[in-house]
Order: structure tokens, then sequence, then C-alpha cells
């Protein structure tokens, strides 16, 4: 076996010990796309726990999305992993639970946003496929460049709740009572691609073909450039993302995202392909210039002098200011999140209504009676943005 | 771009010649506008939050570049009217540069006696070179050596600093001792100077770039300290008044600025060292380059990093002691470490 091999099978040994991931005896469903990353997942776990006995019971757990020549095709990948690794495998269909393919989804609301929809639904499908098998313990094959990315990801769009949960081995929200755990946090994509070459593994390795969010796109981006700088600053993000997940304000931290928003939509299904909205950053733009333009259209208050003077001093209105010297608003309360269960379908949720089933909801909705063409000028303009992410210029080349 | 029949959204009465965030300003307000941005973060130092009669002395270290020059600017208008209406300032400045080349002594000199003509009611230091921080800072020599950099016996300070730059094998390493050198020279001069603290000259651009280059770096637990403004963890306050404006903007101001402050600005010479590939780029270069083209098409977006980043709890100095060459909180584990792990990931690149 050349060394690489046994180095990596040693880290990640290391990894599962150091963090206590697993139990003796308990079961685990190994969240499998047929992908390089939960395929070497799975042949490593199963080289592991019979190498060391972890006394663990293994399978596979696969969602179909109904994404027609990606997700059929790799799923026929999983059926033979299953019979190459002695694992059952258990399959949970978008259609069969919600009633739509990501197919239909597309058809029906275009090539942008899509991902958000796919990401909600595959937290849900993940946890409900658990659940049928009886299964409290879900891993997954996130991998150190897929941390890094979220982590810079996660800086940009400036979402701190994320950032926190980013660089965590084990997530367990109380949306679910179904844990997640990353035993590959600490391996790089390269050297996942090594093992998997060098064990001859079987997986599929086309992305999906729904477009990677522009986030997501530009993170990878930046990540792919810093590692031929310095190769380590895949590792030295992650240290820094569980540092600075650290510095989280706790009322932001322990904010507990509901079911379907947690940081699967945002980590990726099992390609590391992205899956949300393709224009998302291009909405974050306007929203935060409309926002901060939208500041400077506020109309300044002046109190008659003999008005309240607590109020006065609340509102901090001077008479005759600049509108530019505008007192720094209150930080806005973070109202904690309390789990329940959706009203519609039963599952975990902080909302009275779901995530899933809210989107669901406006699909239904919209359900069309005759079929809906996507416009040409809508795919222009995905694929106009599609190139400007590709073309993210930032080497020096 | 707005027509020349559009009214300035602020004045109401000139035509408007700028579209900055989305509002058509006149060249006036827009002014006003970057003022006004950067006084709101000088806020701490009016008149009205003194305690008792202490004036601040404040170090305002000018690179020549043009965010420094439009602090400067603005700063010294504050200055010039708190003399005009009451006959007193709020705060001193005290101005050094830092010489870009350690020969460049007497053309600094120059430069600042150029720049002490446009502004003349601030103290000015004399030009420094980066190798006066072994003269300064009584621990850096002690620091450095936990990299395993030791001056030779009768080794000069500027030969010392020559043998420190050319044993870091990475362009990154090499910026980050750079970085480390003129913080820790900058701070040694304020202290020296009785200075209560500093005002940075950073962008809004330029703190995002280094917020996400300090991740990069493995140095993200001191990301909030690093953009805090208030005490530091160096024993100094630190400000950074520019944070709410983005580098282009600034452009635009000292486009607008008098002849003769445009005439002080100093072009760098930051071309010479671009690189020829990415490999020898340092990721401060990537990261700063990656703000700036992200910027002409998200300038928000890259202006909320700093916003997020800023929001994350800035570590006291009351967690231990810091590291010993950046000062920082470590989080490395609970062994004894002189170092965090970003110094020490920089300490794997520097080889004698």
């Amino acid at each position: 076996m050349p060394p690489v091999l046994s180095i990596f099978e040693r880290e990640t040994h290391e990894t599962i010990v150091g963090s206590k991931l697993f139990q003796r005896g308990e079961r685990i469903a190994i969240g499998a796309s047929g992908g390089k990353d939960s395929t070497v997942l799975a042949s490593i776990l199963k080289t592991l726990n019979e190498r060391h006995d972890y006394g663990l019971d293994l399978c596979l757990l696969s969602i179909d999305e109904g994404i027609k020549g990606y997700r059929d095709d790799s799923l026929e990948t999983v059926k033979r992993n299953a019979v190459q690794y002695d694992m059952p495998l258990e399959i949970v269909g978008y259609d069969e639970l919600y009633g739509w393919t990501m197919d239909q989804v597309v058809a029906q609301i275009g090539k942008k946003g899509n991902c958000t929809y796919c990401g909600v639904f595959r937290r849900q499908a993940l946890d409900r496929g658990a659940a049928k098998l009886g299964i409290k313990h879900v891993v997954t094959g996130h991998n150190a460049d897929d941390i890094a990315e979220t982590v810079m990801m996660n800086l940009l769009r400036g979402d701190l709740p994320r950032l926190a949960r980013a660089t965590s081995i084990v997530t367990s929200s109380a949306a679910s009572d179904i844990k997640r755990s990353k035993p590959l946090k600490y391996a790089y994509e390269k050297e996942i691609v090594l093992y998997a070459y060098h064990k001859k593994l079987d997986y599929f390795s086309t992305e999906c073909i729904y477009s990677p969010e522009a986030f997501r796109g530009s993170a990878r981006a930046l990540i792919k450039d810093l590692e031929k700088i310095r190769p380590s600053s895949i590792l030295d993000i992650v240290k820094s993302g569980e540092d600075m997940a650290a510095l989280v304000p706790p009322e932001l931290s322990t904010a507990v995202a509901c079911s379907g928003d947690n940081e699967e939509a945002a980590t990726g299904c099992g390609s590391t392909n992205g899956r949300s909205s393709g224009g998302e950053m291009a909405v974050l733009e306007k929203r935060l210039a409309v926002e901060e333009a939208a500041q400077y259209r506020e109309t300044e208050i002046v109190l008659p002098a003999n008005g309240n003077s607590l109020v006065q001093e609340t509102l901090q209105v001077k008479g005759g200011s600049s509108i530019h010297d505008k007192k720094k608003p209150a930080r806005k309360k973070v109202v904690k999140q309390v789990m329940g269960r959706c009203d519609k379908c039963g599952y975990l949720s902080s909302q009275s209504i779901c995530k899933a089933c809210m989107l669901l909801d406006g699909l239904n909705k919209a359900r069309p009676t005759t079929e809906i063409t996507v416009s040409a000028e809508e795919e222009e303009g995905s694929t106009t943005l599609m190139r400007h992410v590709a073309a993210l210029e930032i080497s020096a080349s | 771009m707005p027509t020349s029949t559009t009214l300035c959204v602020d004045c109401h009465s000139n035509p408007s010649s700028l579209e900055i965030r989305k509002r058509c300003l006149c060249h006036g307000c827009f002014r006003k506008y970057v003022a006004s941005k950067i006084l709101k973060r000088m806020e701490t130092y009016r008149f009205k939050n003194q305690v008792g009669n202490a004036k601040k002395r404040l170090l305002l270290p000018v690179s020549g570049g043009v965010s420094s020059l439009v602090l400067l600017e603005v700063l010294d208008a504050q200055i010039k009217k708190q003399l005009d209406q009451q006959g007193r300032t709020a705060y001193d400045l005290v101005l050094v540069h830092v010489a870009s080349q350690e020969s460049d002594r007497d053309e600094g000199e120059k430069w600042c006696s150029s720049l002490r003509s446009c502004f003349e009611l601030h103290t000015y230091l004399p030009v420094v070179r980066l190798s006066d921080v072994f003269e300064v800072d009584g621990q850096v020599e002690a620091a450095l050596q936990l990299l395993g950099l030791t001056r030779q016996e009768s080794e000069t300070d500027g030969h010392f600093l020559v043998r420190v730059f050319t044993s870091a094998r990475s362009a990154t390493a090499r910026s980050d001792l750079r970085e480390l050198l003129l913080k820790r020279l900058i701070v040694a001069t304020a202290k020296a100077q009785n200075c209560d603290g500093v005002i940075w000259g950073h962008s809004d651009s330029s703190l995002a770039a280094k917020a996400l280059s300090e991740v990069a770096k493995g140095r993200g637990g001191s990301v909030p300290n690093e953009l805090a403004d208030g005490p530091s963890p160096w024993g100094l306050n630190f400000n950074y008044p520019l944070r709410d404006l983005f580098k282009t903007e600034l452009q635009l101001y000292l486009g607008t600025s008098a002849e003769s402050v445009r005439g002080c600005l100093l072009e760098h010479k930051e071309n010479e060292d671009t690189p020829v590939s990415l490999r020898s780029t340092s990721i401060d270069t990537l990261l700063s380059t990656y703000i700036t083209s992200q910027g002409q098409k998200y300038p928000s977006v890259m202006a909320n990093v700093v916003r997020t980043a800023s929001k994350l709890q800035a570590q006291g100095t009351a967690v231990g002691p810091g590291c010993r060459l950046c000062v920082m909180p470590i989080t490395t584990g609970s062994e004894t470490h002189e170092l965090c792990y970003g110094c020490e990931r920089m300490k794997q690149d520097i080889r004698e």
C-alpha cells in the first residue's frame, strides 16, 4: 500500500478517535451521493471499522433529488458501492417526500434560485431517511476544502450563525434529533482524490448540472488560488474558522437553524458544487446598497423645545444637525428561536410552518396547468452570470 | 451616470456630478459626506468626550498614499476649525512617515517638509526606517529569536533587517513579517512619543482585504482585535476613521482636493514587486486584488465583510499572555505556547 494511503487512513482514524465521533454499537448512515468524497468516506470507514474494531453498523443513505443525467447516474454508482462494501442502501426521493423532483422545480422556477430548494429539501430528506432506518447519526463527506470554502463564503455574505457552525465536526441542532458529523473535516480534497485513485474506487465525477451559486463560486476560486500560493492555507482557514466560531456572539451562535435552513443548504450536496441561487451575490449587493441609500432618505424629526425631554434624549435628535450625523441605531435584538413542530408536516421547526413546507406551498400554488418554458432572456442572464463567476480573475495570470 | 439636470440629493441646489452609493451628489456635498464619515469615527476624541482637560496626543502614520492624505486633510480641517471657533484643539496630531526603502530617508524628509507646508499645525517626527524598530522596540529581537532569527555580532540594524527578510522563503511570510515589524515600529514610536493612540489610514477596502487575508493565514482568531476601534492588545487605542469609505471614494475625494494637497501624493512603487506568477504572490496581495476586483462589481458585499467580522467578539488580553510576536491572543490548546497559530505557521516559511 502506498504510504499516502496509510497516512491518510491513520489521520482519519486520529480525527475520529480524537473527536470521539462514534460510540461502540452505534448505527451510522453514510450520506452517499456516489461522488468521490462520500465514496472515500464509505470505503475508509469500512476499512477503519474493521481494522480498529469500532463496532459500528454502517449503511448507505442516498437522496434522489430527481435530476436526470446527474443523479440517476450517480445513484447507479451508489448501488454498486453498496455491493462492493457490503452495506445496506436506502434511497429517499424528493418526489415521494415532496411530490416534486428537482427537474420539475427547475422547470417551474427557472435555473436561478433552485439550489435553495434543493438544499432545504435535502436537509430534511437525509433526516427523514435516517429516521426511517431508525438511525440517529449521519456522516457526510465534507472535506477541508469544503469547510474552508464555507468559512470564506459566510464571511463574504455576512452570515455569522453559519460561520459559527461551519467548522464544527459534529453538528446536532434542536431542529433534529439526528446528529451530523464530518470525519473528513481535516482531509484535503487532494488527499481524497489520491486515495480514491490509489484504491481504484468506483465513483461518479460529474457535478450537478444546475448552477453553483455565486458566493460559493467566488469563494472556491479564491480557495484554489490560495492553495496554489500556500497549500496549507486550506487547513489554516479551517483553524481560523474554528477560532472565529468561538468569537461569534452567543445570541447569534445559539440561534438554532430551522430544519432545512441548516448549514447543509450552504455546505453542499454530494458533489462539491453549490446549491443556491446563482444571483445570490448580486441580490445581496443590491439589498445592502438599497439599505444604505435608504438611510439617507430618513426624514429628520425635530421635536418641539417643550417636548418630553426623555423622549428627546432617547431619540438623540439634534435640531439642525447634518443628516450624516446620525447616531448608530441600537443593535437589533436577536430573538432566540424556540423549536416546535411544523403544523403541516410535523417535522421539527422553529417556525409554525417549516421551511420545506413554505417552499412547497409556493411551488404547489404556482403549479401550472400548462408547462412553463424558460425564456431565452432568462437563460441568457443566467449564463452571463455563470461566465462572470467562472471568469473571476483573481490570479495574476 | 446622472444627467446634468439631476440635482444633488443633499443640497438640492447644485447639479449632481457624482453617483455615490446610489445617491447623486455634487462635489461639495460629496466632500462633506466623506468628511462626516471620517469625523463620525473620531467622536471619541471630541471635546464633549474629553475627560477633564486631558488633550489626547495621537500618532498618525502617513505613507503618502491616497488614504493617509485624505485622512490628514480631513483631520487637519477639523483641528483648524476647532482653533478658529474655540481657540484650542481636542487632540494633537503627531505625524510619522516610514521611508519606503531603507535608503530613502532623505527623500522622505524632503517629502515631509512639503507635507508640512500644506498642513503646518502638527508635530512632524523625523522620518523613520523599518530597521529603526530594533532601536525603539526593546522586545522585538527576543520575539524574532522565537522564529530562529538572531542578530549576529556587530551586525547593523539594516543588515539584520535584510537578513530577516531574505530568510523568509515565501512572499507571504515576507509580507507578514513586514506588516508585523511595521506595526511594532509604529506602536513603539507612539509609546516613545507619549501618544494615547494611533490613527490608522486603512480604508474599508483595505480592512476587508486584511480581514480575509488574516483568515487565510490562520490568524482568524485575531480578526476582531485587528478591526476594532478603541483599546487594542498593544496597550494603545487604535482607530480606523476611514473604515466606512471605499478606496475608490478616497481617490475621488483626493481628486477634488486642492492642487497643493494632491501634489503631496507619493506614487508608491507597488508595481515593482508585482509578481510574475501566482505562486510568488503573497496571500496579502492576492486578497487585496480579490477585494479590489470583486469590489468593482459588488462594493457593498465587500464592505459588509468588515462589518461582519467586526461583530465577532474581540478577545481581551485577559485570556492570558498573547503571542510574543503579534501580541494577539493564543488559541492553540493549553500548552505553553509563545507564538500563536498564525505566527507558528509563518515560522515554517522562515529558514536561514
